[in-house]
Order: C-alpha cells, then structure tokens, then sequence
C-alpha cells in the first residue's frame, strides 16, 4: 500500500483507500463516486487536506466523499458539511452521528453568513454544488478561510453555463480564479466524470 | 477558545430541527406524483405479463380486452377457459389467481394514493390545482421543487417546466426549441386548435393562481378559468 501524493489516500493494486480513525479500517473510495478520488486518480499533485485540517464541505449530499475527507484528517480534524436538501441531508445528519469530527450544516452554501458563526478556524474549502453560480460561491466562502489556506473547486461545465463548450468554461473560470487567488493545480476528471474539472487554490 | 463538543452539539441539534421542519406540503405532493407514476408503470407492465399468462386461458378475450385495468377483474371473478383456450394445472391456476390478486391490491392502491395527491394539491395549491388538475400541478411543482419558486417564476418559464431535455438540446444542438412542457397534456391546450395561445392563456392564469395560492389569497381560479375558456372560443 502506498500513500499517493501526500493526500493520506492510499493505492492498493486498483482500489484507493482512506483510513477510518474510529474504526481503524480503511475504506474503498471510488473515483466514480467521488471527484476528490477522480481528481487524485489523475495526478493532483496537491489537496491541502491533511491530518487535523479543518475543511469546510460545500454541497456534502449523502456524505460520500465528504466521509472520507473525514478519514483523511482524522481525530484531531473536523469536517463542516454543508447541504441545502433536507432530502439528502438526512444520511448525512446520520452520518455526522457516528463520527464527531463530521458536524451538518443545513444551509445554502450561497449565504456563508447564515453559517459562519457554526465553524472554526477553516483551513480549506472543498466545494462541489454544481449549480449556476458556482465559482461565486466559491469565492465568497473562500473568504472563510484563513490567508494561505485551500479552495478546491469540482466544476460541472454544464451548470455553469449549458450553452458554452467545456473547454470554453474551463479557460473562464480559470481566468475568473486567478484574479483572486493562486491557482496551483488543475485537472480535467474523464473518464471518471464527463465535463467537469478539478482546481485547486491557494488563498491570496 | 471555542468547546468543539459544544459546537458539535448545537450543529447536529440545529441538524435534527431542520430535518423534522423538511416535511413540508411541497415534499409530500412531490413524493406523492413520484409514488404513482412509479406506479403507473409498474402496473402497466405487471399487466402486460399477466395477459401473457391468461392468453393461453382465454385468448379470444384477451385479444379484444381494450382496457388491461380490468384484467385482474376478469381473472379473479371469471376465470374461463375459451374455445382455444388451454385448461391449466391446478399450480398454475393458483399462480395466476395470486398475480391477479396482487395486481388489484396495487390498482386499488393507486386509487388510494390519486384521492390523497388530489387533497393534499388542493389543500396546498387550491387555486393552481383547480384549474391545471392534480397531476399538472404535482409535475410542475416538482420541476419547480416548491410552491415558494412556483410563485416567482414568470409564466413563460411554466410554459416550459417540463420540457427540460428539449430545452438543453435546442441550446447545445440548435434543435427545434419547446413550446410547452407539462402543460401540453392540460384538456384546454391539447384540445384547442391554436395551441399557443391556449398555453399561453393557461400559464398566464397559473402563474397567478401559484401567488394566490403561496400567499394564501382568495380562491379565483374558477373566474380565470371562465376567462380562458372565453377568450379561445
Ligand atoms: C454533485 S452533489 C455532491 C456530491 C458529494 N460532493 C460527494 O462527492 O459525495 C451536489 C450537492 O450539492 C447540493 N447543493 C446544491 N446547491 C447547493 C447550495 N447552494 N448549498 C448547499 N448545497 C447545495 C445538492 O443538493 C447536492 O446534494
């Protein structure tokens, strides 16, 4: 088993793998489930997640990946999963039952404000809404973050704007990024997800 | 220094109430429409099969049988071999009796589940449902994901909730672009010769209907409907 680029996700012949702190056990991530994976499976060189981080979870759903950024920072980190449908929020709530360093968020990840008083000290935010304003809200919660901290940003080119080509967006949205902060890696996620790109920032 | 169990404590407590308000009128219609048209399917295919299996019973019957609601009827109360009908073994006969005793539970089911969508949209959406009938307004609620959304959206976009996929490819591909979504299988537009005017009629009323109907106003749907029904005359 080999650790990959740092992240604490582990290679073991095809399968990669986090590391359940609570249960000792380590649990199978797939890169078709998961952007984080999809992104590590293709060589990013860097998430900025790493052991007792603080990460700020936007767009959590049923708590698949955002379990294992669980796993990666272990005991002494916490995630802040943030989700706007009660409908998915459920297995999430369940899941932030079984393990503390998982706190829910029922909010929309557009208002930062109406959240930010139920979190401490933020190193990363890890976004994955796939909605219209994504880079916006991207953005705005990346103003949580302490300065040098990571935004990592899964975009759906087709959310944000159905009528461009991918690689059109893709260009934009890098522009969009760099006025703002530093952008340190990128990375397109086929075959795993079709149209959607990878980034990963640094906090100016 | 912040107490993280504290913080753990009131995120998940804040979790649990937000959780127990999220059964809201608009998730049940919504979980309503999505159950009966799961339904609907499954009871047409249930259907299709067992007329597959009563055709060797009774196949003049069969051929002519327009309406496969009544199929499980049939078997149950007047099972009968036919001319070219084949006698079946006792197992088999007892296995169609079954299947057709399941597939009416879930016909009546269905009745059950239309009678409570159709009172709950009208207790929801009193004006909205009056005048796009039960099923309309359950699709274009769930497109719309509330009545809250319903109600601030302008009535070209009604017009179009529902045609989705068409929209998106008349965006990518130049194809064609919709005219009408859900409301195309409304009596007054499919039924009318100019049926763009019709839609347009009907979304202009329903747009209002979903702001009486949010802002719990008076019930004026019947009036509106007159007034479509005079205008496309
Ligand atoms: C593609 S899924 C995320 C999958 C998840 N990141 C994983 O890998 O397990 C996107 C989620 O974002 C949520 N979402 C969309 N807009 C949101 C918003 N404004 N605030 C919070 N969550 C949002 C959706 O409800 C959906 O569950």
């Amino acid at each position: 088993m080999i650790e990959i680029n740092k992240t604490r996700i582990y290679k073991k012949g095809g399968d990669l793998l986090t590391k359940n702190p609570y249960t000792k056990k380590y649990e199978k991530i797939d890169p078709r489930h998961s952007k984080l994976a999809a992104a590590v499976k293709k060589g990013l060189s860097q998430t900025g997640i790493k052991e007792n981080s603080r990460v700020l979870y936007l767009g959590a759903s049923h708590g698949y990946t955002p379990g294992h950024v669980s796993n990666i920072v272990g005991k002494g980190g916490l995630v802040f999963c943030v989700e706007n449908s009660v409908v998915v929020a459920r297995d999430l709530v369940l899941l932030c039952k079984e393990k503390s360093n998982m706190h829910p968020l029922i909010f929309s990840a557009d208002k930062p404000g109406d959240y930010k008083d139920r979190l401490v000290g933020v190193d990363v935010v890890y976004q994955d809404v796939a909605q219209k304003n994504q880079v916006g809200i991207f953005l705005k919660n990346l103003g949580l973050v302490k300065k040098g901290g990571f935004g990592l940003l899964a975009l759906k080119a087709r959310s944000y704007d159905v009528s461009k080509k991918p690689g059109v967006v893709f260009k934009e949205v890098l522009k969009e990024l760099e006025k703002e902060t530093n952008v340190v890696d990128f990375k397109l996620l086929d075959p795993y997800e079709k149209d959607h790109a990878f980034y990963v920032v640094k906090k100016k | 220094m912040v107490d993280i169990d504290l913080l753990k404590k009131s995120n998940m407590d804040d979790a649990r109430v937000k959780l127990r308000k999220g059964l809201t009128d608009d998730l049940l219609v919504i979980n309503a429409i999505n159950t009966l048209e799961d339904l609907d399917v499954q009871i047409n295919s249930l259907s299709m099969r067992l007329k597959d299996w009563y055709g060797f019973v009774n196949p003049e019957l069969v051929r002519d049988l327009k309406d496969y609601s009544v199929l499980s009827k049939v078997v149950l109360e007047g099972f009968e071999v036919s001319e070219f009908g084949v006698v079946l073994g006792k197992k088999e006969k007892d296995l169609l009796l079954n299947y057709a005793g399941v597939l009416k539970s879930l016909l009546s089911f269905k009745n059950y589940l239309e009678d409570y969508l159709k009172n709950i949209c009208e207790k929801h959406m009193p004006n909205f449902s009056y005048l796009a009938g039960f099923r309309i307004t359950a699709k274009l609620l769930r497109e719309a994901r509330s009545l809250k959304r319903l109600a601030t959206m302008q009535s070209s976009t009604i017009q179009l909730l529902g045609a989705e996929k068409a929209l998106f490819r008349h965006i990518k591909t130049g194809a064609k672009n919709p005219k009408y979504g859900y409301i195309l299988s409304h009596e007054l537009v499919k039924n009318s010769r100019d049926k763009g005017k019709a839609a347009r009629l009907l979304s202009d009323k329903l747009s209002l209907c979903a702001r009486l109907d949010y802002f719990m106003g008076d019930f004026k749907a019947s009036e509106y409907e007159a007034e479509i029904m005079a205008k496309l005359k």
